[in-house]
């Protein structure tokens, strides 16, 4: 019984100190904290490609500010003879920026012998545009599959706090190569990818 | 003779004088005395003296006693200020006359005697005074050093410091070195195909003397190293190529194993023979210290003789059958027709100036000269029989032929082309190289003009020209001597002295001289010396890290301790640029980076794909080939060389590898300006 009488002693005696601590004026009502607003997400999204389509796909979100974000083909690919890929790829530098050194060669190229050669930097006069080579050493091209269907992934990172409205980075300068070094016609870039921050 | 002093003279041939006489002309010569009233000295420079005698007889029968013989004028002086004269005898005074000033000068000699009848007789005197010319040299004398085969101009002033004209002729004193003339004059070494000997034609007399025997089939190319001692000839037949020690006539074999060799040229330093062989079609490097031999040039047709320019760079050659004069540059073995058309051209030497060339035809049987930039030919002589090996004196103006079938050795004048011959007894003389014996004074200078005449005040710039030709080491020495009409110094005597530097001096003193073709070592010194200022710098001496080529071998810092990731024996610690193969260490700019390293310099070779949008940028389509080429080395026979970014040469490195990778990603995404 005892017990019972102490515990509602402590919760008033709190209520009272909380009531007299020095920042609190409310009880003139001067003064009003405002409720907090909605806070920018950083979002990511995408389409599920079409064969021989090479796309940007969401990857996953490493950070509140930050997408890793795969290069991926269309799959099954005709061509079983592919042995590498040139692009780059081009987005608002204000808004947007490349991780430095976050590009790593996806599954696609990376499972057979032979040495991958990925290279990817900033255009040192544009920061918007990631310059990308990545390349099978040798002579043996491969096809993509189910479970190959990511040429590489990098990290893409939101540069402002305020909101910006649908981003769609983009491909250019595309070429998909074979074993030989002969452009694959068939296999194509399609811009889908959008990235907002809302 | 009557008083007017007209003498009338008869002269009548005598008895002896007749048809027969084989000479139709007479010589009268008129002598009389009479009494003399005047001396007159003419006109003389002041500074000389010139007397004039006359005598005094006494017809008496007592001593004539002169007490007193004067002069009013103190430029003229007798002889004797009095004398006594026995009877019936003569005396002869003279009087000088010396003057003093650039005036007529008159005066009296007065004679006082015992003379009962005439105690005093006078003599007029009379002389004209003029200011002499005074010649003076700059500078006083003249002194120069040369290398072989070189000229130098200089300018000998001469002027008139005096009053009247100076008249001068220029002579030139050889000074005698003790040697009989015949001794210094040059030699003829001459290679006999048939005879298999050398041969030595004293140029001056022509007198032939066996050097060596035990030769066989020596060549048309004869050549004698800056010493002088030892004479090269190549022996066709065994395919060797001999060194002939031109004291001893020791026979010794420099190196072997070639295919009918023929032309013969040596290196500047004299370490190096070049070598053709007209069988074999190449040019071989001979190491005459080592016998290392290093093919040079090869798939040359019909070779025959061939020559070194002075700086040793460029070879030039004949080739007999195809009828050509090629060059041969010998940094990188590229041949350049220079005259076709020759017919069956031997040999091959070039003029002082370097800037023709002299060829035999062996078949046409002409000497040519070819004028090495535009090829053109101009015949000198024809009708010459098979000439082979030929050389020039050391002014270029004569040329010394051997002709197959002659037995003796064809001297040509460049200039007319007019021919004669020298010595006997030779038996095919095949190859000729000439050398001036050591120690001999020789006609190395020339001056121009020989004589003139300069007024007061007035000078002139004689133009003196040392030429060293052929004389080997040592000082020529000789006098300008001008004579001139000044009486104080009718002979001026400028000495000449030209030093013929034979000898690679070495200037530090660590053992090792910078050789030249012009010099030869001396004692015990040795070629190589890539700078003679440093003693620290020579062959053989430990390279340190310091970015010098501090052992002469055309390398920078190689072998320096510690990682060397290139290869290029330079230690990554002093290396310029250590991912890179650069042994040479380039630095245009001086900042430290070698130039293979500069970004631009990575960047040009890195833009391996250079179409479309790729040709300014290093991108994925130079990493496409770069994939290709990726893991290859040369010896796959797939190598693809423009991505062996690296440089390497050798080893490992020429493999395309991570190395040449990590370069490529050091300018990946990077402008490089295009193709």
């Amino acid at each position: 019984m005892r017990r019972h009488l102490i515990g509602p002693a402590i919760v008033a005696c709190a209520a009272i100190l909380a009531c007299s601590s020095p920042g609190g004026k409310g009880g003139d009502g001067s003064v009003v904290t405002p409720p907090p607003g909605p806070v920018p997400v950083f979002q990511c999204s995408d389409s599920p490609a079409a064969p021989n389509d090479v796309v940007l796909q969401c990857g996953v979100r490493v950070s509140a500010s930050t997408w890793r974000i795969d290069v991926v083909i269309g799959v099954p690919t005709d061509s079983i003879n592919i042995n590498g890929f040139d692009f780059d790829v081009v987005y608002d530098p204000l808004l947007l920026a490349y991780v430095p050194d976050s590009a790593q060669v996806g599954e696609l190229l990376n499972y057979s012998v032979g040495s991958v050669l990925l290279a990817a930097a900033t255009d040192p006069t544009n920061p918007g545009r990631l310059i990308v080579g990545i390349h099978k050493a040798g002579a043996t091209g491969v096809a993509g599959d189910q479970s190959r269907d990511r040429i590489l992934a990098f990290q893409i990172k939101s540069l402002t706090g305020a909101p910006f409205p649908p981003q769609m980075p983009k491909i250019e300068n595309f070429r998909a190569s074979d074993s030989s070094d002969m452009t694959i016609p068939g296999i194509v870039p399609s811009d889908q990818l959008i990235l907002s921050l809302q | 003779m009557s008083l007017d002093g007209i003498l009338e003279i008869t002269v009548q041939n005598s008895a002896y004088v007749d048809v027969f006489c084989q000479t139709n002309r007479h010589t009268v010569r008129l002598t009389y005395q009479g009494a003399r009233s005047l001396l007159d000295f003419g006109s003389l420079f002041i500074g000389l003296r010139r007397s004039l005698a006359f005598d005094i007889h006494n017809r008496g029968s007592e001593t004539l006693k002169i007490q007193s013989i004067a002069s009013d004028a103190a430029a003229f002086s007798p002889s004797a200020l009095a004398l006594n004269i026995p009877a019936r005898s003569d005396a002869t005074v003279t009087v000088t006359f010396t003057p003093s000033d650039a005036t007529l000068v008159t005066g009296t000699l007065s004679i006082l005697s015992n003379d009962p009848d005439t105690p005093a007789v006078s003599l007029a005197l009379r002389g004209q005074g003029l200011v002499a010319p005074v010649i003076r040299a700059q500078p006083g004398q003249l002194v120069t050093t040369l290398f072989k085969r070189t000229r130098e101009a200089q300018t000998l002033s001469l002027s008139n410091a005096g009053g009247n004209n100076l008249d001068f002729s220029v002579a030139l004193k050889t000074i005698p070195s003790g040697k009989e003339p015949a001794s210094c004059a040059p030699v003829a070494y001459i290679s006999e195909w048939r005879g298999g000997r050398m041969s030595a034609v004293n140029l001056q007399t022509g007198g032939t003397s066996i050097v060596s025997y035990g030769l066989r089939t020596p060549q048309e190319n004869v050549v004698i190293d800056a010493s002088g001692s030892t004479a090269y000839v190549n022996e066709s037949d065994p395919g060797t190529l001999a060194a002939i020690d031109l004291t001893t006539g020791t026979v010794t074999r420099a190196a072997l194993g070639f295919k009918f060799p023929v032309g013969l040229a040596l290196s500047p330093s004299g370490n190096t023979a070049y070598v053709g062989e007209a069988h074999g079609g190449q040019i071989t490097a001979v190491n005459l210290s080592t016998g290392e031999k290093t093919a040079v040039v090869t798939g040359l047709a019909s070779l025959d003789g061939m020559t070194l320019n002075a700086t040793g760079t460029t070879l030039y050659l004949c080739q007999r059958e195809a009828g050509v004069l090629a060059a041969v540059d010998l940094s990188n073995g590229a041949v350049t027709p220079i005259a076709t058309g020759l017919d069956g051209p031997g040999s091959v030497v070039l003029s002082g100036d370097q800037t023709k060339a002299f060829v035999t035809e062996t078949v046409g049987g002409r000497f040519v000269s070819i004028d090495l930039v535009s090829g053109l030919v101009h015949t000198i002589a024809v009708g010459l029989d098979s000439p082979q090996g030929l050389t020039l004196n050391g002014v270029g103006t004569t040329a010394y032929v051997a002709e197959l079938h002659r037995s003796d050795l064809t001297v040509i004048d460049v200039q007319s082309g007019s021919l004669y011959h020298l010595g006997s007894g030779l038996l095919d003389p095949a190859g000729v190289a000439i050398q001036s014996p050591s120690g001999c004074s020789s006609e190395f200078l020339t001056v121009d003009p020989l004589s003139g005449t300069l007024p007061p005040g007035a000078s002139t710039g004689l133009s003196v020209l040392f030429d060293s030709g052929d004389l080997f080491g040592g000082d020529s020495e000789t006098d300008i001597e001008i004579t001139s009409n000044d009486p104080i110094t009718p002979v001026l005597r400028v000495p000449a002295v030209l030093t013929v530097n034979p000898v690679c001096q070495d200037q530090d003193g660590d053992g090792y001289a910078v050789c030249t073709a012009a010099c030869a070592l001396s004692g015990g010194d040795r070629c190589g010396d890539c700078d003679d200022a440093d003693p620290a710098v020579h062959p053989f001496v430990a390279e340190t890290c310091n970015g010098l080529d501090d052992n002469c071998n055309g390398l920078i810092d190689e072998g320096t301790a510690g990682l060397d990731s290139d290869g290029d024996l330079i230690g990554d610690s002093c290396d310029n640029c250590p991912d890179v193969w650069n042994p040479a260490q380039e630095d245009a700019d001086g900042n430290g980076i070698g130039d293979v390293c500069e970004p631009q310099a990575v960047c040009a070779r890195a833009n391996l794909d250079t179409s479309d949008f790729s040709a300014a940028r290093v991108d994925g389509r130079d990493l496409a080939v770069f994939a290709q080429a990726f893991g290859t080395c040369p010896d796959t026979g797939n190598v693809l060389a423009a991505a062996n970014l690296d440089l390497e040469p050798s080893g490992t490195g020429p493999c395309v590898d991570l190395a040449d990778f990590h370069l490529f990603m050091s300018v990946f995404a990077r402008t490089c300006g295009g193709p």
